[in-house]
């Protein structure tokens, strides 16, 4: 072995003591840090889970089984802070993970919302109009999606042997589907109701960071933090006092050519071992709903403006009646008519929108839109017919035609067809 | 080190107070660090408080990866540069001003020795550039690797390692022959 240099080792030899005035400094601010990061304290209200768990007769059965045990086995398992007040999630997370789990194997349904936050490069914050409230069983899945407060969609997975069975019906298109998922489901096992909330307590093992103790849905939460791949971190929040997941955060970072998107997918007001009916799960076509998948629909949807009457009533205002053809190949769900005041190509003015619709090939309906209120500098109203992007348009110079109102002449007339 | 993956681990699920063991464990190792490279045993210890308060104020927001010590050196060498570019133009102290100087050596004969090795170290270290004295201890001191020393100090590791060799050859033309006395 090579003899150490003597520079090297002199270096090595170094060694200076910290003086008592420094141990006094960083112990003393170390003691003001650790007061100022202490986790809020809890207001200390009866476990919501015990409330939870005696919503349904299974579930007060398992609890009275559990008390049993607690009675005569001496099991020390009690959900909550602990009669200390202690902060659980403090200690490893393998000494409070397996408890949640076991608490997450007695709820037969889950339901939970999910919406999706768009940050901008500026910095801003945009939640979605489109949402989902997702309901979870040990039978299968349903996810009804809004657009605000409308119901767009209804979406099953039934499991059906190794398969899962997907139903869709559209509420905008008035039609449904049904496509079979093959090998994707299970035969032999049940479906977990808490799936997403059982996953991210298995990734507590790994949590990266602890993000302290926050107010969520009027509950004092704590949040734990994991690093993924990609700029990718969830987040999980927990309820103090039932330890159960209250609300998840996927935050992903889609990278394109010139720009970068930040979303983030939310999972919030989760009800655990909720009581729904059992038909929830069960997939229903509505009454004329017309069978096909969005993307496989081809419409020619058209207007002319001999079809085209507008009527002054005698309050001042107008009504629209117009007749809407289908001269494609293919039924046309649902669509949009949607009424301007003014010149289109100038911007126009919005006035009403009505959904119309099923059309079946070669057919036709009658849209009426009464109350229609113009300024007094407005001459010309225009109706619009439109799938609102959800259907490809095999002929998009018909779907639009104008008409100057009755005595308001002195506008130039807008006839021509778009 | 596996005490050191245990604080770690703590630190990054709230744990604070695991922070005093950490400072206990590694205060006189920062300390010596930080004298070193600043040959000022005041502005040293200002040093390694600072590193320690800045753990306290951002502990929500970082977290502790890879090697402690590696990281703790590096803590205070960015903070000692801070400093030292603040303070350029003070005149250090020097580490003969320490009155807690000491060395692994055991035995009062033996200390006196190191003790007038320090001196001289202390004054040949402070004649270097500060860049090639940041290389020299980061690197004999801390036992970093040049590729860790080049990315602090942003230069390429060839730069690194040629301040190493000028700080080597410049210690050894001050204190070679000295050097090859007291270990004789």
């Amino acid at each position: 072995m090579e003899p150490l240099d003597p520079i090297k080792g002199l270096i090595k030899k170094l060694h200076l003591k910290a003086s008592v005035d420094l141990d006094r400094r960083v112990h003393e601010d170390l003691s003001r840090g650790s007061a100022q990061y202490e986790p809020l304290k809890s207001a200390g209200v009866q476990p919501a889970i015990w409330r939870l768990v005696m919503k349904t007769k299974t579930a007060r059965f398992t609890i009275a089984a559990v008390a049993a045990l607690v009675v005569i086995g001496g099991f020390t398992f009690w959900p909550g802070r602990g009669t200390n007040g202690e902060q659980w999630w403090l200690a490893p997370p393998a000494a409070w993970s397996q408890e949640i789990m076991d608490t997450l194997d007695t709820f037969k349904c889950v339901t939970w919302r999910q919406q999706i936050v768009t940050i901008e490069p500026d910095g801003s914050e945009h939640t979605s109009m489109t949402w989902m409230k997702c309901y979870g069983s040990n039978d299968g899945n349903r996810t009804d999606i809004y657009d605000g407060d409308y119901l767009r969609e209804i979406q099953w997975n039934v499991p059906d042997g190794n398969d899962v069975i997907g139903h869709s019906i559209r509420f905008d298109m008035g039609s449904y589907f049904i496509k079979t998922h093959k090998g994707m489901g299970n035969s032999n096992s049940k479906r977990d109701p808490a799936e997403g909330p059982r996953s991210c307590v298995e990734d507590m093992e790994k949590a990266d960071r602890l993000l302290g103790t926050e107010i969520i849905e009027g509950r004092e939460c704590v949040g734990f933090e994991n690093d993924r791949e990609d700029g990718k971190i969830d987040r999980t929040w927990f309820d103090v006092e039932t330890k159960l997941p209250v609300r998840l955060e996927y935050r992903n970072l889609i990278r394109s050519p010139g720009s970068e998107e930040r979303i983030t997918i939310i999972r919030d007001q989760y009800d655990y071992d909720v009581d729904v009916p059992s038909e929830t799960f069960v997939p229903y076509i509505p009454e004329g709903f017309i069978s096909g998948h969005p993307d496989d629909f081809k419409v020619d949807i058209a207007i002319t403006d001999e079809d085209l009457t507008v009527t002054e009533q005698p309050d001042g205002s107008f009504s629209v009646e117009i007749t809407i053809y289908n001269k494609s190949p293919d039924p046309f769900p649902k669509f949009a008519v949607e009424c301007y005041a003014g010149d289109l190509d100038k911007g126009g003015r919005f006035l009403a929108r009505q959904a119309v619709g099923p059309i079946m090939p070669g057919d036709h309906v009658l849209s009426n839109q009464p109350g229609l209120k113009l300024r007094t500098n407005e001459k010309t109203i225009s109706v619009v017919v439109s799938s609102r992007g959800n259907f490809p348009e095999l002929n998009k110079t018909n779907n639009m035609v104008s008409k100057v109102v009755p005595n308001r002449q002195s506008e130039k007339p807008q006839t021509s067809e778009k | 080190m596996l005490e050191d993956k245990l604080l770690i681990w703590k630190f990054n699920r709230g744990h604070r107070d695991c922070l005093r063991v950490i400072y206990e464990k590694y205060k006189d190792d920062l300390v010596t660090l930080a004298a070193a490279l600043l040959t000022n045993v005041g502005a040293a210890e200002d040093v390694v408080h600072d590193v320690f308060v800045s753990f306290i104020e951002s502990a929500e927001s970082f977290r502790l990866t890879g090697s402690l010590k590696s990281y703790l050196a590096t803590c205070v060498a960015n903070q000692a540069r801070n400093k030292n570019k603040a303070n350029r133009r003070q005149a250090g102290s020097g580490l003969e001003d320490a009155s807690s100087v000491t060395t692994h050596s055991g035995g009062p004969e033996s200390s006196a020795i190191f003790g007038e090795e320090m001196r001289r170290l202390s004054w040949a270290l402070e004649q270097l550039p500060y860049e090639q004295r940041e290389v020299l201890i980061l690197h004999d001191y801390s036992g970093m690797t040049f590729r860790s020393i080049a990315k602090q100090q942003n230069v390429s590791i060839n730069t690194a390692q040629g301040r190493y060799r000028y700080a080597m050859d410049k210690l050894r033309s001050m204190l070679d022959g000295e050097v090859k006395e007291w270990n004789r």
